[in-house]
């Protein structure tokens, strides 16, 4: 660097000028500071225009987390939708069919109160809001567990009363040789006294086996003058059904039997005019007309596989 | 004029004033940019790792919150997916007990609309032209079918009385697929669990639910029985033309014999009496002494869309009621 001079008016000579240690460190410290000056400005400028880097990066942090709970929040949503569809078969199905009141809709959001103030804490509406979501849906989950619970029962119990109904013939329509229309006819006195028939009369082969029309327990099975060889067989829930002029049963008093079981052959025996089954249903001890208890359009291949039911059903029974 | 500074010329052998230079300018200007700039970055760096601000912290703790809660929420989630799933099954099982089939999938998933954008030009232009096809036939279709219900909508004067008799509406407030459980046409016996020819329609309804005359008529014939089987407490409406409904299963009849009933008048409440194994109305039409599908009758007082989920609905081969 070549030389600077300056002029001294007091020797009057261009004297050079020379950098002294504590000139140059001026010179330095003021550079510093004007360029220090600069760079704070700039970053004030900065900072007043734009965010800050580590911002930026915290907030891109954010919406994305914040995106994934915006994912699980509609997951919830699609779970919360599913079970108010099972809450709406629950209620407007299953507990019609049953008989059941349905759920109010306090008792389905039963405990609800006390969660939210669980999360009254976090400060966040959005994760607060998923949260008190998910506890509600965990709650009437659990009313709906008790629910179904409760719904399963109930129908054992009406699957029990189902099946005890008296609904099938007590003879295949395959060995019916012809149903007699008899009910509540008045027979002839020829015995010397008239009396009115309460059942119906099934014209079948000898030894034609006969069936349990209906779950329940063996009450009664003897021989005897008039019904010959007869089994009682009681439904519960009001219902009675007997089977007589049997040549032989083949069940004894206090078995249980199952719809479709063979509970004797056809036969001849007590007061009888040739091979038939007299099948009586009572109803709350009184006589019913035993055809509105089956169905006659049932083909003899249904009627097989309603028979192999019992039949394999009651295995385990015997 | 002391501080003016002065240069040596070796050539021409004299002091000269230093004057303005321009290149002496620009090198101080850069450099002081230069360090400026060196600062500005440094004053950055300690800005964004040392000092924390305001925002950064209220950001730094709702990060902190949202990653929390989601693993919180993520295990709640998967928690009650598992129970619904488990809950879904016992639904199932229940379905199949009452109605003897598998629940039907009731919810749909939403489909996937955006599948179209993500594919080729070619299949793009492939699906506007199956499109295009489609709407041509729609268009004949309906052409068509304008055409047919265009001449069967003609009403002559000799219709209207027994177009007026119709029993046109449904016979309970509400008719919804969830409460129609059971069709026409063959279905399972509840009781022998055989297969049989349902009659009408079942429709599940709590105790005590209001029934109304599905149209005008008269009360052809109502009776009451306690015996649990056969159609319990029933009504019959004749309603002219040889059109009758039936309403079974009903707890109470609040009509008389030969009564003249309006459309819509409450004649009953539901029930289960008669061979019912749950608590619903039987519905029936029958049309010259011959049953047909009530639904086809049930016009007025519903969406186009509800009597289609209906249909769908009582076409399930399950088990009736009754």
């Amino acid at each position: 660097m070549e030389l600077r001079y300056r002029y001294n008016p007091e020797t009057c000579r261009y004297e050079p000028l020379i950098v002294s240690p504590g000139l140059f460190a001026r010179q330095i410290f003021r550079f510093m500071g004007i360029s220090f000056l600069l760079g704070l400005s700039g970053v004030i400028y900065y900072n007043s225009q734009y965010p800050l880097l580590d911002e930026i990066q915290k907030q891109g942090e954010n919406v994305k987390l914040k995106t994934a709970w915006l994912v699980i929040h509609s997951q919830l949503k699609k779970t919360s939708r599913q079970l108010t569809d099972l809450e709406n078969n629950d209620d407007h199905n299953f507990r019609v069919i049953l008989d059941m009141d349905p759920l109010s809709s306090t008792q389905r959001e039963a405990g609800v109160g006390g969660h939210e103030k669980a999360s009254a804490e976090i400060n966040y509406s959005i994760i607060r809001t998923a949260i008190d979501f998910s506890e509600k849906i965990k709650n009437r989950l659990t009313v709906e567990v008790q629910s179904i619970k409760e719904l399963k029962s109930t129908l054992k119990s009406k699957e029990k009363q189902w099946a005890s109904r008296p609904a099938i013939q007590p003879i295949s329509n395959k060995e019916l040789i012809h149903l007699y229309l008899v009910y509540g006819e008045r027979l002839l006195p020829q015995d010397g006294y008239s009396r009115q028939h309460n059942g119906l009369d099934f014209a079948a082969p000898f030894k034609s086996p006969i069936y349990a029309t209906g779950d329940g327990i063996v009450t009664y099975a003897n021989g005897g003058t008039t019904y010959g060889n007869v089994v009682f067989v009681s439904h519960g829930y009001g219902f009675e059904t007997r089977y007589a002029h049997m040549s032989q049963f083949i069940v004894s008093v206090g078995q249980k039997v199952k719809r479709g079981q063979v509970l004797g052959y056809v036969g001849n025996t007590g007061h009888s005019f040739g091979n038939h089954l007299h099948y009586e249903v009572l109803y709350q001890t009184k006589f019913v007309n035993p055809i509105s208890f089956f169905q006659r359009d049932l083909n003899n291949k249904e009627y097989e596989k309603l028979i192999s039911l019992g039949r394999k059903e009651s295995a385990p029974l015997d | 004029m002391g501080d003016q500074e002065f240069r040596f010329n070796p050539k021409t052998l004299r002091y000269e004033r230093v004057r303005f230079s321009f290149w002496r300018t620009l090198m101080t200007v850069v450099s002081y940019s230069a360090f400026g700039f060196l600062f500005f970055i440094g004053l950055n760096v300690v800005q964004n790792l040392l000092i924390e601000t305001k925002l950064e912290k209220s950001l730094n703790a709702e990060n902190k919150a949202l990653t929390e809660y989601k693993a919180v929420l993520t295990s709640q989630l998967s928690e009650s997916n598992a129970l619904l799933g488990r809950l879904k099954s016992d639904e199932a099982e229940l379905n199949e007990k009452l109605f003897e089939v598998p629940a039907e999938v009731t919810t749909v998933e939403p489909r996937n609309e955006n599948h179209l954008v993500a594919t080729g030009e070619e299949q793009f232009n492939d699906q506007i032209a199956k499109i295009n096809h489609h709407l041509t036939a729609l268009h004949a279709k309906t052409k068509h079918y304008n055409h047919f219900f265009g001449d069967r909508l003609h009403v002559q004067k000799k219709d209207v009385p027994i177009l007026v008799n119709l029993p046109s509406i449904a016979p309970v407030n509400d008719l919804l697929a969830d409460n129609l459980v059971s069709g026409f046409g063959v279905r399972i016996n509840p009781f022998h669990k055989g297969n049989y020819h349902h009659d009408g329609i079942d429709i599940a309804l709590p105790k005590g639910t209001q029934v109304l005359a599905s149209g005008n008529g008269k009360v052809a014939n109502f009776s009451m029985s306690n015996l649990e089987a056969g159609f319990g407490n029933y009504i019959e409406i004749d309603h002219g033309n040889g059109i009758f409904t039936r309403y079974s299963h009903l707890e109470r009849i609040s009509v008389t014999w030969g009564q003249k009933i309006k459309q819509g008048q409450i004649i009953g409440f539901s029930g289960s009496s008669g061979g019912s194994v749950a608590p619903h109305l039987h519905y029936e039409v029958i049309k010259n002494g011959k049953n047909i599908d009530p639904l086809s009758f049930i016009v007025e007082g519903i969406t186009p869309a509800q009597h289609r989920q209906l249909a769908l609905k009582s076409k399930v081969q399950n088990q009736s009621l009754d």
